[in-house]
């Protein structure tokens, strides 16, 4: 009888161990385990409970960050970088920028976030652009001046709404930070956080935070990454109507002015040549789409002098 | 033994009726459009918040003509702003279908605006006001079709093609 209960268990843990290797749905299959009786043998509460606890950390990664939580990670990396540079708040300025970008965040693969898109200039002579998690996008002055016109500004944005869409910046995130974060969330039940919890998810939050922040400015994104993002800039650019050689154009233009010393997009970006390499076999056949000249125009109006 | 293990897996494969198709969606997004037409900028017709829950009627590509369950409006939304999952419980408010603990706890839990608030205390640097004005960016309907006819980008009503 003993060999037999012993057997019976090691079959149960086999399979247990099997499940949460597989990691689907195992919940739902540790769920019921509290009814199961087989030869005697029983778990108890607390050894499914323990189960359960273990299965829900090992499923969580950056995919089971809910949208609002997302919309927080977003707010305080753009709070981190608008406390280092200072956004432009001249309102044409500020509508031409959001116009251009909403038209090309509409028609991405993800139109609408938590807290929607919305875009500003940065007071700052560096060539750099960050995506927040959420859809807090950043453009730089210094980037600015590598946009000769709207597509080129267009191509650019669609860049970074692409990061967005793309969960980016979510990912810079340890894994072992949400793991932390959902297994407090898991002990803590239906019940409102507080005391110690909350402090300890703060610190989460806070590590949490420096992640994306050290990897949007200091060490980039993989060039997997940032291909990616370019692969799809090119579909927004394509759906809104913009041309989608002037993502290499700007390119071209960046490779022109970026120090290889400097601390932007030098540091945190793959040379603007390798990108333009790319994205060369993707651009063969396109042709220069309508309007070009009326865009130019505004574009020259409104951001020019800047 | 044999048959033991037989149980066991047919106990399993019982275990799982979480994987049974779900109807309805939840709005993922603070406010979403719902449209008169499966189309980026075509007209919206109501505004659905977080959390709210929608029934799917139809699918065109990445498009979903969805009933909201509260007040029973139709319209089309954005595949991407909708989840399967149960994200958001209000005071009071029970989950149906037998929701887990845990999924209960994920409802407005871990990152929120109490831990936003902890950390702003704790901050260095963190300028919040400025991504309050950030976010209150707004482009008028009229404002953006003016931009799209005027500049020779697609049609107003979104007659792209896009989303297949």
């Amino acid at each position: 009888m003993a060999n037999k209960r012993s057997f019976v268990r090691a079959v149960l843990l086999f399979f247990l161990c099997a499940v949460l290797v597989v990691g689907c749905k195992t919940t739902d299959v540790i769920d019921g385990l509290g009814a199961v009786q087989l030869g005697g043998f029983r778990l108890s509460e607390s050894q499914v409970g323990a189960l359960k606890k273990t299965a829900v950390a090992l499923e969580k990664a950056f995919t089971d960050i809910t949208p609002e939580q997302e919309y927080y990670v977003g707010r305080a990396v753009g709070a981190t970088l608008l406390g280092k540079y200072s956004p432009r708040t001249d309102s044409q300025t500020v509508e031409y920028l959001n116009l251009v970008g909403q038209s090309l965040a509409r028609v991405s693969d993800m139109p609408e976030t938590y807290g929607g898109y919305h875009f500003v200039l940065l007071e700052d002579e560096g060539i750099n652009a960050f995506a927040a998690p959420g859809g807090l996008i950043f453009i730089s002055r210094g980037m600015l001046r590598c946009c000769k016109d709207e597509d080129a500004l267009a191509a650019v944005l669609a860049h970074e709404i692409a990061h967005v869409q793309l969960k980016h910046g979510l990912q810079a995130i340890k894994t072992s930070r949400l793991t932390s974060a959902f297994s407090i969330m898991a002990t803590e039940g239906a019940k409102q956080a507080g005391g110690p919890q909350l402090a300890q998810l703060t610190g989460i939050f806070e590590d949490s935070i420096h992640d994306v922040t050290a990897t949007l400015v200091n060490s980039g994104y993989s060039r997997a990454f940032e291909r990616e993002a370019d692969v799809a800039a090119l579909e927004i650019l394509r759906r809104a109507g913009y041309d989608q050689r002037a993502l290499v154009a700007m390119l071209g233009e960046m490779k022109q002015r970026l120090n290889p010393q400097g601390l932007d997009f030098a540091k945190t970006h793959p040379d603007p040549a390798d990108r333009i390499a790319d994205l060369a076999p993707q651009l063969a056949g396109v042709k220069t789409p309508a309007g070009m000249t009326v865009r130019q125009q505004r574009f020259q109006r409104i951001l020019g002098s800047i | 033994m044999p048959r033991k293990i037989l149980l066991l897996l047919l106990f399993c494969l019982a275990a799982t009726p979480a994987l049974a198709k779900q109807e309805w969606l939840n709005v993922a997004v603070r406010n979403g459009a719902l449209r008169q037409q499966p189309m980026p900028f075509g007209k919206i017709i109501a505004t659905l918040g977080y959390g709210e829950r929608v029934d799917v009627l139809a699918e065109q590509g990445l498009w979903r003509k969805v009933r909201d369950q509260k007040q029973g409006r139709e319209g089309w939304m954005h595949s991407a702003s909708l989840i399967a999952k149960p994200i958001t419980l209000k005071p009071g408010e029970r989950l149906e279908g037998g929701a887990s603990e845990d999924e209960l706890a994920l409802g407005g839990k871990g990152f929120n605006a109490q831990v936003e608030a902890q950390y702003k205390a704790r901050g260095k640097n963190l300028d919040y006001a400025s991504v309050d004005w950030m976010e209150r960016i707004q482009v008028s309907p009229e404002a953006m079709r003016e931009f799209l006819a005027k500049g020779g980008l697609q049609n107003p009503e979104g007659g792209n093609t896009h989303g297949k």
